[in-house]
């Protein structure tokens, strides 16, 4: 299991259909925010998702940044 | 619910809380109710202050571990760097101990049973890898002396090691030939800071980026090379969107254009040509603070036949043939084009002298927008209008007189083959427009490795140079340093040793036999690879590579060692802000791999003081040898017989006790203290930090920085340095003095013009007075006027476009680590070319296609990457270096600035054909 904390920086004029795609995607749950900026986790089951993921955070319309603030990995 | 599923769901969700909460503290979002407790009982895992091991931001994080492994990582919501974040490679951290290939037994090519140099890879213990590695040094002392030994390091060693690696090196085996990756990272912003300033390093520090209005990146692609400082530029632009203008200057379009007000695509080389641009209009604007130019400032030029730092053998080093936009550039105007110009000065490009006002002002009319517009517009389809607007732009924005300007670079400007004059030309302008040393106002050189700042620069693990800016060339630093060290007079070799790309062509002549590389993987980072990898393959070379996976530089090795990695260590590291940060040991290392500082202390008992502190030979010395310390020894309570160990490393850390139930151990362990018997990183520390007391580079005690995330020297009284030269924030500049620019190198030049020096005329001072402690009074800053110059590979009928390399964000360097970690190795498995479409389109390429490389000294293949992240203008190609399959330093040429001796890798001329 592997979970990522993640700052998300975006635009505030694409607030809503930000939301709106943020809440489709799975394992990804948004904990807190504010104007501008938001707190989500990330849960993947699988390593290479992990960041797959990220990148096509990164991608979507109105964000202008992401960053990981924390990362879980379950020992082996 | 089953009690099992219930469990893990309660587990998941409390480690997503409690992640989210640390993350909300961090970036100062309210706390939703309740969350407090998620946080509070995070307590319960086994956290600890440690330092990011990627770039050289200097993020500070928080590790947890669970018995002998690292599970967890933060970003530390203490630190003003990075204030809880981190970037995609900062989660990593813990990963990249884990590759499932990491090195644990030295390796030695042996055939027989012996040493062979064209034998297998054998395992063999330590005392035979390290026997092995003295006997062949002792071979090469005998017969070639010091000159024939090098090591190579990085600016990725910690502070103790690059330290510990200067004294076995320069004091014990009396060799200078220590070369840090560094060379190839930010040598030329060193030469920027001393040649401008008198002393290394930035004045401002990250709350620069706050305390701005504007941001004006020069080559600096900080969206993937410094994320983190850009999320706080992007943070900043989204507090004050309409104040805050960001500017993107680059070669070609990549991330930070998303947020940019302002993208300017300029052509190669020619950012010495905007700068000028920029200093002309702040003349013709009348926005030159002259207050500040005349009480704190001078002019100063220098030779501009300085060739290119090719081999000696190369034309170019002799003459260059002036473009029509060269020889506008020294003021000879188009007529001047074709003229021949004899390079005199390649071994003299560091010299400089100070110029009138009224000269300056002569060098920078040439630099007028249609020169500088057509000149220096990189993409063919911007009309030249609109980018003369844009350049009409920048200019306006550090004309501003209540705008404060922040510029920002790191490879773009450094790795430049007149990279020293372009970093002199950012603070050309800033020093112009009174916009440097203060909160929000400075030219910023960001580093790219963790430690380039703190161990390669200020443990000074160059050929030329001593800890805390002192330097081997000048007699009274030698002395001292022998004082420091408690050597023998004499005992410090008094000829600078070679450069970096220096050392590589003199294992491949044979002058250099023995070359230890530690902390980087140069063969497959230097340019011009071929030859390098072929030097190292010489039947009369031996090659000793220590690191932690099986790299490119492993496999063309003699022997193997395995190092322990960051977390697997006590260490230091030095950011680019001047902050240094300490680190405990988490884990350890797995099997037989061993902290590189212990492999210095344990090669250093294989040396006795007969055997290297003889008469040796060195033909630069006076009299071609270094002279014999043995006199002397008896008179230190030293003998002939005392190893090196004893006398550089146990005795004078017989002091230091390693106590593994002090508070400061904090139950972790030290595996190289416990190993040899004292508290070898603090012993190193505090012997380190006398080099700089009194004289701008105080430290604090080592125990101090396990308290504090970080601390920015110079640290008076307990008191870090947010600004040097400042009088509000530094304790080496008195109230009423403004600003004291107190760096004592080059502080006294003759005079001359742009032509060259007034022999006739007195030199001169640029400083007021020294007082009782001999420090600068009244110091003054270099103005320097430096013209545009070619580069010595452009494009051409056959080789038509540009090359320029880099690095990308998922992986570190070379991706020794990255690659090994799946989430980035899956990210972006293998270097791509990236190209611009109608480019591909003419060579019948298209994404994803595979592609052959080609330059004059080697080719590769990769596949084709259109509208990526980096969008290349016509004409430009864009490969990073990370992938050891596709080693496109093959392709690069090993120039470099002829004053810094960094070398160039962002340009050069290639081809590009469908495979």
């Amino acid at each position: 299991m592997l979970i990522s904390a993640l700052y998300l920086l975006f635009d505030p004029k694409f607030d809503a259909p930000l939301h709106r795609e943020l809440s489709a995607q799975p394992g990804l749950d948004l904990q807190t925010e504010e104007p501008g900026r938001m707190i989500l986790t990330l849960e993947a089951q699988d390593e290479e998702s992990s960041a797959r993921r990220l990148r096509e955070l990164i991608g979507l319309p109105g964000v202008l940044d992401v960053q990981v603030t924390g990362f879980y990995s379950e020992p082996s | 619910m089953p009690q099992g599923k219930q469990m893990e769901w309660n587990r998941r969700e409390f480690i997503k809380r409690s992640l989210a909460a640390s993350a909300a503290l961090a970036v100062g979002i309210e706390l939703p109710l309740g969350w407090s407790e998620a946080l509070a009982a995070q307590a319960d895992w086994n956290w600890d202050r440690a330092v990011c091991r990627f770039c050289g931001t200097g993020c500070a994080i928080q590790i947890a571990t669970e018995g002998d492994k690292v599970v967890a990582v933060k970003g530390d919501p203490d630190s003003p760097v990075n204030r809880g974040l981190l970037c995609v490679k900062g989660y990593h951290n813990g990963s990249i101990l884990y590759g499932k290939d990491r090195l644990t037994e030295p390796m030695l090519r042996m055939k027989n049973g012996k040493f062979d140099k064209k034998g297998e890879f054998t395992p063999v213990s330590w005392d035979q890898a390290l026997d092995q590695m003295a006997t062949q040094i002792k071979k090469v002392l005998a017969t070639d002396g010091p000159a024939g030994i090098s090591m190579f390091g990085s600016g990725q060693y910690t502070v103790d090691e690059g330290y510990a690696a200067n004294k076995l090196i320069k004091a014990g085996l009396r060799s200078n030939n220590l070369e840090p990756n560094a060379r190839h990272c930010m040598a030329s912003a060193v030469v920027g800071f001393i040649q401008t300033f008198g002393i290394d390093e930035p004045p401002g520090n990250y709350d620069d980026i706050e305390a701005t209005d504007t941001l004006v990146l020069w080559g600096a692609n900080m969206a993937e090379m410094h994320p983190i400082l850009w999320t706080r530029v992007t943070s900043a632009k989204l507090k004050r969107p309409e104040r805050v203008q960001v500017v993107n200057l680059s070669t070609y379009r990549n991330r930070c254009s998303d947020l940019a007000d302002l993208e300017i695509i300029f052509a190669p080389n020619t950012d010495l040509a905007i700068f000028n641009y920029i200093a002309r209009e702040l003349l013709q604007q009348k926005a030159v603070d002259w207050d500040f130019v005349n009480q704190h400032c001078v002019f100063a030029a220098g030779p501009t036949d300085i060739g290119y730092g090719l081999p000696k053998k190369d034309r170019r080093e002799h003459e260059v043939i002036l473009s029509k936009a060269g020889a506008i550039a020294l003021g000879l105007g188009a007529a001047g084009a074709g003229q021949k110009v004899a390079q005199e000065n390649t071994a003299t490009a560091g010299k400089h002298w100070v110029i009138s006002k009224e000269e300056f002002i002569k060098g920078l009319e040439p630099y007028d927008l249609d020169y500088v517009a057509n000149l220096a517009k990189g993409d063919a389809s911007e009309s030249i209008e609109n980018f003369k607007a844009k350049l009409v732009t920048l200019a306006g924005l550090y004309a501003e007189k209540a705008r404060k300007v922040v510029s920002f670079w790191t490879m773009g400007m450094n790795q430049h083959v007149r990279g020293s004059w372009v970093n002199e030309q950012a603070y050309m302008v800033h020093l112009l427009a009174g916009k440097q040393a203060s909160p929000g106002n400075g030219a910023f050189s960001l580093t790219g490795q963790p430690s380039a700042c703190g161990t390669a620069r200020e443990v000074g693990t160059f050929s030329h140079r001593l800890p805390a800016d002192w330097v081997i060339a000048n007699p009274a630093h030698r002395q001292a340093t022998e004082k420091i060290w408690n050597l023998p007079q004499g005992t410090l070799n008094p000829v600078p040793g070679s450069h970096a790309v220096k050392i590589m062509r003199e294992l491949e002549s044979g002058k250099i036999k023995f070359f230890w590389s530690q902390v980087a993987n140069p063969f497959q980072d230097y340019p011009n690879l071929n030859r390098a990898i072929a030097a190292a393959r010489k039947p009369d070379a031996f090659v000793v590579v220590s690191d932690v996976y099986p790299t490119v530089s492993c496999k063309v090795a003699d022997l193997i060692l395995p190092s322990a990695m960051i977390f697997e260590k006590w260490g230091a590291y030095g950011n680019a802000e001047r902050r240094t940060q300490h680190w405990r040991e988490q884990v350890p290392p797995p099997g037989n791999a061993k902290g590189d500082t212990w492999q210095y202390l344990e090669l250093a008992k294989r040396f006795t003081l007969a055997e290297v502190w003889g008469e040796t030979p060195l033909a630069k010395a006076p009299g071609g040898k270094l002279p014999s310390l043995l006199g002397q020894l008896g008179a230190m309570g030293y003998t002939p017989e005392d190893s090196l160990f004893e006398v550089l490393f146990k005795r004078p850390g017989a002091a230091f006790p390693w106590d593994a139930k002090s508070p400061l151990a904090k139950g972790k362990r030290n595996h190289i203290a416990q190993e040899q018997g004292y508290f070898v990183q603090k012993a190193l520390w505090e012997e380190y930090r006398r080099f700089g007391d009194g004289h701008g580079h105080d430290l604090a005690p080592y125990d101090t920085y396990f308290e504090v995330p970080g601390l920015r020297w110079p640290v008076v009284d307990g008191k870090e340095t947010p600004w040097r030269y400042h009088q509000d924030y530094d304790p080496y500049v008195k109230k009423g003095e403004g600003f004291n620019f107190y760096g004592p190198a080059f502080k006294e030049l003759p005079q001359g013009d742009l032509q060259g020096v007034d022999a006739s005329a007195p030199k001169v001072k640029l400083f007021a007075s020294k007082d009782a402690q001999g420090h600068i009074r009244g110091g003054k800053a270099k103005i320097f006027f430096r013209p545009y110059a070619d580069p010595p590979e452009m494009p051409d009928q056959e080789y038509d476009l540009w090359l320029c390399t880099g690095r990308v964000l998922e992986h570190w360097h070379s991706g020794t680590m990255t690659r090994r970690v799946p989430e980035l190795y899956q990210a972006v498995p293998n270097a791509t070319v990236a190209l611009h479409p109608e480019d591909a389109k003419s060579r019948g390429l298209k994404n994803g296609d595979l592609a052959k490389i080609v330059s004059r000294r080697g080719e590769v293949q990769a596949r084709v990457e259109i509208g990526g992240r980096n969008q290349m203008p016509l004409g430009s190609v864009y490969v990073p270096w990370f992938d050891e399959h596709i080693l496109i330093n093959k392709l690069t040429l090993d120039q470099t600035c002829p004053i810094s001796k960094q070398t160039d890798y962002k340009k050069c001329a290639v081809k590009l054909t469908k495979v």
